[in-house]
C-alpha cells in the first residue's frame, strides 16, 4: 500500500504485461477465494449519528 | 455501539469538524508501514476533501469506548490496455472485461484501487479485527458501489513481502505486475517495487 499508488495511472503498453493482466483477470474470475465471515455485524453510520457517537470528543 | 461501525472520513469531517476528526485519527499507529501511518494522519483529510481518495474508518466498542481499529482508502482507477500490447487472441479474451476505445486504440475498464488498508496497532486495537475482515469490508464497499455504477474488478499494490502476497492471494487476488517505487517512496516501504494485484468481484 502506498500513497503514490492513488496518484498513478495504470497503463499497460508492453505485451508481457498485457498477457499477464488478462491471465490474472481470468484466473481471479475462476478463483474461489476464502469465504470470510465477519465476527461482528458491520453497519455504516452517517450524518447526525456520527455526532451522537463522537460529539463529546 | 456494538459490532463494527464504518464511517466515511468526509462525513466525519462534515459533522464533527476537522479538529475533532484529527484527534480521532491521532490514535492510530501502524509500525509495519510508515506510509500507511503518514497517510491517515497527514493526507487522508485533504484527499477526502478534494475527492482524490475516500477513506473509511472502522470502529469497534472496547471497554465501553468507541475505538478506531482500522481504515481503508479507496480511489477511482481505470486500467488502460493498449491494443498493441495484445495478440489477436488476447484482444478477443479481454472484451469480456473491457471496452475498446477506438480513438485511443486501447481497452479500458474501471478497477477501483484499495489505496491503503491497515489495522490500528495502537493499544492492541489490531486484535479487535482480522486482516481478512478488514479486506472484506473494503471489497464489500467496492461491490456496493459497483452495483450502482458498474465494474467488476478491484486493484491494489503491496510490498513484495511473501506474507502480504499470501494474504491477498488467499483472499482471491492475483498478481499481474510490478511497479517500481518512485525515488521519494524509497525508504517508506520495503524493496524497490510494489506488486500489482487484482481481484474479480463476483456479483
Amino acid at each position: 500500500m502506498a500513497t503514490k499508488s492513488i496518484l498513478k495511472n495504470i497503463d499497460i503498453r508492453e505485451r508481457r504485461m498485457g498477457r499477464a493482466l488478462i491471465l490474472a483477470l481470468e484466473k481471479s474470475e475462476a478463483k474461489k477465494g476464502k469465504q470470510v465471515e465477519l465476527s461482528r455485524i458491520c453497519r455504516e453510520i452517517k450524518g447526525e449519528k456520527i455526532k451522537d457517537i463522537f460529539g463529546n470528543i | 455501539m456494538t459490532g463494527y461501525t464504518l464511517i466515511n472520513l468526509r462525513e466525519m469531517i462534515e459533522h464533527l469538524g476537522e479538529d475533532k476528526t484529527k484527534i480521532i485519527l491521532s490514535n492510530f499507529m501502524c509500525p509495519l508501514n510508515k506510509d500507511v501511518d503518514d497517510f491517515l494522519k497527514s493526507k487522508s483529510i485533504e484527499f477526502s476533501k478534494q475527492g482524490i481518495a475516500i477513506t473509511y474508518l472502522v470502529f469497534a466498542s472496547n471497554k465501553n469506548e468507541n475505538v478506531l481499529i482500522g481504515y481503508f482508502t479507496l480511489a477511482t482507477k481505470i486500467i488502460m490496455v493498449y491494443r498493441t500490447s495484445l495478440s489477436n487472441t488476447l484482444r478477443k479474451r479481454i472484451t469480456k472485461f473491457a471496452q475498446y476505445d477506438n480513438d485511443f486504440k486501447r481497452y479500458v475498464f474501471p478497477a477501483p484501487l484499495i489505496g491503503q488498508l491497515s489495522k490500528n496497532f495502537f493499544n492492541g486495537y489490531d486484535k479487535l479485527i482480522s486482516g481478512d475482515e478488514l479486506l472484506k469490508l473494503a471489497c464489500d464497499k467496492i461491490k456496493a458501489i459497483q452495483r450502482e455504477i458498474g465494474g467488476r474488478v478491484v486493484y491494489l499494490e503491496c510490498e513484495d513481502n511473501p506474507k502480504l502476497i499470501n494474504f491477498y492471494s488467499a483472499n482471491g487476488f492475483v498478481q499481474f505486475g510490478k511497479r517500481k517505487l518512485d525515488r521519494d517512496e524509497v525508504g517508506l516501504m520495503q524493496g524497490e517495487y510494489l506488486v500489482q494485484l487484482l481481484k474479480y468481484l463476483k456479483p
